[in-house]
């Protein structure tokens, strides 16, 4: 059993009082009792009551301790220290290099806080960076805010639509065995009065259930496309989920409008033994802004557009 | 005999060739010519193995391109079987042929059953491997080669091994298990790894699933085969359950205590080397800061682990920077060990999915996914720079990185689940924390992937259509034969109700109703009184088995039963089931006749067969159904509903009813044999046809809803009409054929197809007539 399952300072037994807590406090991380701390310290920061300890403690510093181990606790500590400073994401970084020099940097910072190595020349360079990226860091604060926030939502609507689809679900299997029920009803109701056409009643509940059903589809549509609004906002944040969902771009019928692609190669001049006298003579041709060329520019187009034939292609 | 399929000569090694096994490989031809997947449904008992080997050799060998041979099966015994019978095979042609070809045919399994030397005697496999891995490591030969480690340490068949050329360790031919380590231990070489190294110059390999499915595995054994090798998974009901089990993970407070004993020793060496040799530690962190991957070992070495994932999932990008130094990784894995130590004390049942896992991880330790990922890669290159050899140490550790990183690198169709309580009713926590795959279809997607022909068979795998929906993939042929049968050999019979006419079932609710049990005790004993020789009963599971047995123990059943036959009993013990097992067959050969009580997802079920004397009766109690409360199989279920388009009901009766035809098959064994299958429970009457077909096909309509005194009776006469001697030769040219009777069919299919054919060219012509008109 675990030694310490009593608070040193009023011997309270946790095996006798099962409901005690232990607090700490990342000053020293010394543990003492909930009820402990609330006699010490309730009247204002105080000197810790374990002997030879003379850290100065304040109430509010208290906390439980999520870990066993104290030393993977306080390293936790300083990390949310330290990260809160270095916020940086991947993409923020144009070189995987450098992010990876990065990521180490902070972990020496961490390691010499936690292992008491140059403290002050740590401490110093934390302080250095904080300052000099003052801007930065709270930017990536607001980033990171928005994006815990996105998450969050999307997880929320992700549980509601699979709630929504089960209710679908079963829904529609209810209403299959109920309509299944109502036919075969006026199966037998046909075949006693042999009225050929069936009963009113039955086609009424169809068109109910279906428009029914179709709401239902409805509301499920909306909330898989809030979903993928959602992912992709966090894929824009370059977040580490991989969406599956393509990458919208607006409709267009051939596949973008921006086809480029020349079926064609246009040169200077087109022999046109008609046309080319006719248009370089007769200046009330090119008087109003005709010009010869785009009648060849679209005579060619209208030959090869839509034949996928490349010229150059054919020929070779 | 020698026989045509198209233009294919097949040699057989048999005279005679049942008509299900000529369109069997009629359909693997196909399958392979056109490149693509089957599943086909063969009955047990028909020969299945051989005309498998049969087709794909004379393919192999026919053909320019000389596909290789994969041949999984699930068990050792079905390995060494199948081994046998290439043996055989391969004996015959020769014979046919007059030449020996050069053809090698190996078997792998695990060390544990191939070693040589001594610690083979460890009882658990691993515990072999792992200390295999330690005597022939590359570290230690070169230590041992400069004079700092003895020689003793390093295993002398693998050191012999260095004198002879890959492909030289084993001559041509077929060899099983038992020759192989004969071979093996004449020329004092180690039969496993010769059969690894080996693996490339053989032209069948025949090994279990795992070798092919385990990612951790098929990393080191199966990587260098080749696209076009031909695929064969035998036996493969159960595939999508092995390619489930190949991705998931239990995690217990003993492993997480362990992991931190490993990871506390792993530092202590970090400093240590820090101290002594610290330039080893600086050429690995600039190693990995090039981006450089230090994988390339030499191949006769293996890494003490492999990567655990499937290979396109493994992320090509260099070591993340906040695992690169050998202490930052320490003390990285020591968070992570002491986040999953306070996940474990929740006392309440917890189920999330591995991104939110992550979340609640990154919120508390600042673990983030990349490095996680890189986890089990991390380490295994930090056990090798530190020339770690005292590897038992760090088995557990090496489970918390696989955690690590399969947690990290899938996102979909995991689930986490963490068990407080081992029982309902469990006094302490015992917590576990399961990592489950649900979804079948990603640990087996690299084989649709890379091989080009995949063959899934067995003797019941219906319903044909729910593999490819569980496994996602394409099949060119879906075939269930039926079997050819010149009498009725079997008799399958549903039994709904008692003789007093209560409906029998072991649903649920009225399971320990006392007038149900007396029904299917007196079942038992009428059975046990008509049947000759040995009688095997299935139950639904261990717990059902024992409160049946002990209400059977007050009714006075067992002690009628005791009369006409021996009762046995399986337990979860398989030492205890084994015995039990060798003291029914004696029961049944000497003439006492014997009742086996067995669970049907038991080890019985799947592995053994109760041929001929063995087996005349089997007895289904129930339908054996899943234990559905359990939280991985609900997740399962409802993964499978939300991504494949299963539902429950649908998954969960596939799933009882091949357990079911698993135990029927188990007593017919041949075309010889006979048996009675008795599948007692009303809800049998409304799952006829998820039967297997050739099991269906036998079923009568009036079989279907019988009482106990009318299954009696029918059970009675069958046995009457089965005990007439038959005559051989009743079956030729219906149920088994020779040479010229298969050439007789082949002409009568050729012309059908001839007249199907020029039924078409009228048709066209018509058309054209249609045209001008
Ligand atoms: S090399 Fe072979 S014989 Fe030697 S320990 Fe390993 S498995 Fe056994
Ligand atoms: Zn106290
Ligand atoms: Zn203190």
């Amino acid at each position: 059993m675990d030694t310490e399952e009593y608070c040193p300072i009023c011997k309270t037994d946790k095996y006798l009082s099962p409901d005690m807590k232990f607090l700490i406090n990342p000053e020293c991380y010394h543990k003492i009792c909930e009820s402990c701390v609330d006699r010490f310290y309730s009247l204002g920061p105080s000197k810790c009551m374990y002997p030879n300890c003379n850290k100065i403690l304040r109430r509010n510093k208290f906390k439980t301790q999520v870990f066993d181990d104290l030393s993977i606790e306080k390293e936790c500590d300083v990390r949310s220290r330290v990260m809160k400073v270095f916020n940086k994401n991947e993409e923020d970084f144009s070189d995987l290099k450098d992010y990876n020099q990065y990521l180490e940097e902070i972990e020496d910072i961490v390691n010499n806080l936690v292992n008491n190595v140059d403290i002050e020349e740590t401490e110093k360079k934390l302080k250095d960076y904080e300052l000099l990226n003052q801007k930065e860091i709270l930017e990536n604060n607001t980033k990171q805010v928005e994006k815990d926030q996105i998450q969050a939502d999307l997880t929320k609507l992700e549980t509601q639509l699979k709630q929504e689809k089960r209710r679908h679900e079963k829904q529609t299997a209810e209403e299959d065995k109920l309509l299944k029920k109502a036919n075969e009803a006026a199966l037998i109701d046909q075949m006693q009065n042999e009225s050929a056409q069936p009963p009113q009643a039955v086609r009424m509940h169809n068109t109910n259930v279906l428009r029914k059903s179709s709401a239902r589809k409805k509301h499920i549509k909306e909330l898989e496309e809030q979903i993928n609004m959602h992912r992709r906002a966090l894929g824009a944040g370059g977040h580490g989920i991989e969406s599956s969902v393509p990458p919208q771009t607006p409709f267009t019928p051939f596949n973008g409008d921006k086809d480029r692609t020349k079926y064609y190669q246009f040169q200077d001049n087109y022999y046109d033994p008609i046309f080319n006298d006719m248009v370089s003579k007769d200046p009330t041709f090119t008087a109003s802004g005709y010009d010869i060329k785009k009648y060849f520019k679209r005579s060619l187009a209208e030959a090869f557009t839509g034949l996928n034939i490349f010229v150059s292609e054919e020929i070779s | 005999m020698k026989f045509l399929i198209d233009d294919l000569p097949v040699i057989f090694p048999y005279p005679k060739i049942y008509p299900e096994q000529y369109a069997y490989m009629c359909d693997i031809k196909r399958t392979l010519d056109i490149g693509g997947n089957c599943i086909l449904e063969m009955p047990s008992g028909t020969g299945k193995t051989i005309s498998l080997l049969s087709l794909t050799v004379s393919y192999q060998m026919f053909y320019p391109e000389h596909r290789k041979i994969i041949y999984c099966s699930r068990t050792m015994s079905e390995i060494e079987k199948a081994l046998i019978e290439l043996t055989k095979l391969m004996d015959f042609r020769t014979k046919e042929l007059g030449v020996k070809e050069n053809f090698r045919g190996l078997g792998l399994t695990s060390r544990k059953n191939l070693c040589l030397h001594p610690i083979s005697q460890e009882r658990k496999g691993i515990v072999v491997d792992e200390k295999c891995r330690r005597m022939t490591n590359g570290q230690l030969s070169l230590q041992v080669a400069k004079g700092e480690a003895d020689k003793d340490q390093l295993c002398s068949f693998h050191e012999k091994m260095n004198d002879l050329d890959s492909h030289e360790y084993i001559p041509i031919g077929v060899y099983s298990f038992e020759e192989l380590i004969k071979y093996c231990k004449g020329v004092g070489i180690c039969p496993y790894f010769t059969v690894r190294r080996m693996m490339s110059f053989c032209n069948i390999i025949i090994y279990s699933y795992h070798y092919l499915l385990d990612p951790k595995i098929a990393q080191r054994v199966s990587k260098e085969l080749s696209k076009e090798s031909i695929v064969i998974f035998d036996e493969a009901h159960n595939i999508d359950n092995v390619c489930i089990e190949s991705l998931s993970l239990d995690l217990t407070n003993d492993t997480l205590k362990k992991a931190s004993r490993g990871v506390n020793s792993l530092s202590k060496k970090v400093d240590e080397i820090k101290r002594i040799d610290s330039k080893k530690l600086q050429d690995e962190y600039e190693r990995l800061v090039e981006g450089l991957r230090a994988t390339e070992s030499s191949r006769n070495e293996e890494l003490i682990m492999a990567n655990p994932i499937l290979p396109d999932d493994i992320l090509t990008e260099s070591i993340p920077g906040n695992i690169r130094r050998g202490e930052h990784f320490v003390m990285f894995l020591k968070r992570f060990i002491e986040y999953l130590k306070t996940r474990m004390k929740v006392l309440h049942v917890i189920s999330e999915t591995p991104a939110s896992f992550l979340q609640h991880l990154k919120l508390l330790t600042f673990i983030e996914r990349k490095p996680l990922r890189f986890c089990a890669e991390r380490l295994a290159l930090l056990v090798k720079t530190l020339e770690l050899t005292e590897i038992e140490e760090f088995i557990a550790l090496k489970d918390i990185a696989t955690f690590a990183t399969l947690v990290s690198t899938y996102e979909t169709g995991f689930q986490l689940i963490l068990e407080p309580y081992e029982t309902e009713n469990a006094s302490g926590p015992n917590p576990i924390l399961h990592f489950t795959c649900l979804d079948a279809s990603i640990a087996i997607k690299p084989i649709f992937d890379r091989f080009s022909s995949v063959i899934i068979t067995s003797g019941t795998i219906s319903p044909l259509d729910m593999y490819p929906k569980m496994l996602k993939f394409d099949t060119v042929i879906q075939e269930s034969y039926t079997m050819t049968l010149s009498r009725r050999s079997f008799l399958p019979l549903i039994v709904t109700k008692g003789s007093d006419q209560v409906s029998i079932s072991s649903r649920f609710e009225i399971r320990n109703d006392p007038s149900v049990v007396r029904n299917y005790g007196t079942l038992l004993i009428e059975f046990s009184k008509i049947t000759p020789d040995g009688l095997v009963v299935f139950f639904p599971s261990y717990l059902y088995m024992e409160s049946i047995i002990s209400m059977w123990q007050n009714m006075g059943i067992l002690d009628e039963v005791w009369k006409y036959k021996l009762i046995l009993v399986e337990t979860p013990d398989s030492q205890e089931t084994s015995l039990g097992l060798e003291t029914y067959r004696k029961a049944c050969s000497n003439g006492r006749g014997a009742v086996l009580l067995s669970v049907a997802r038991g080890k019985v079920s799947e592995g053994i067969d109760f041929d001929h004397h063995f087996g005349r009766t089997v007895l289904m109690i129930g339908i054996p159904f899943q234990y559905t409360e359990s939280r991985i199989l609900k997740a399962r279920l409802e993964y499978l509903r939300d991504h494949h388009q299963i539902k429950e009901n649908e998954f969960l009766s596939f799933d009882a009813m091949r357990h079911a035809a698993q135990c029927l098959g188990r007593v017919l064994r041949g075309k010889d044999d006979y048996g009675i299958m008795v599948l007692a429970d009303r809800r049998f009457s409304r799952k006829r046809n998820q039967l297997p077909k050739w099991i269906a096909q036998n079923l009568l309509d009036a079989d279907t809803n019988l009482s106990t005194d009318m299954a009696i009776a029918n059970a009675k006469k069958f046995l009457r009409t089965l005990a007439q001697p038959s005559n051989p030769k009743d079956q030729e040219g219906v149920s088994v054929w020779n040479a010229e009777q298969l050439k007789d069919h082949q002409k009568l299919q050729t012309k059908n197809v001839e007249a199907e054919m020029e039924l078409d060219y009228l048709n066209d012509d018509e058309l054209e007539l249609a045209f001008e008109k």
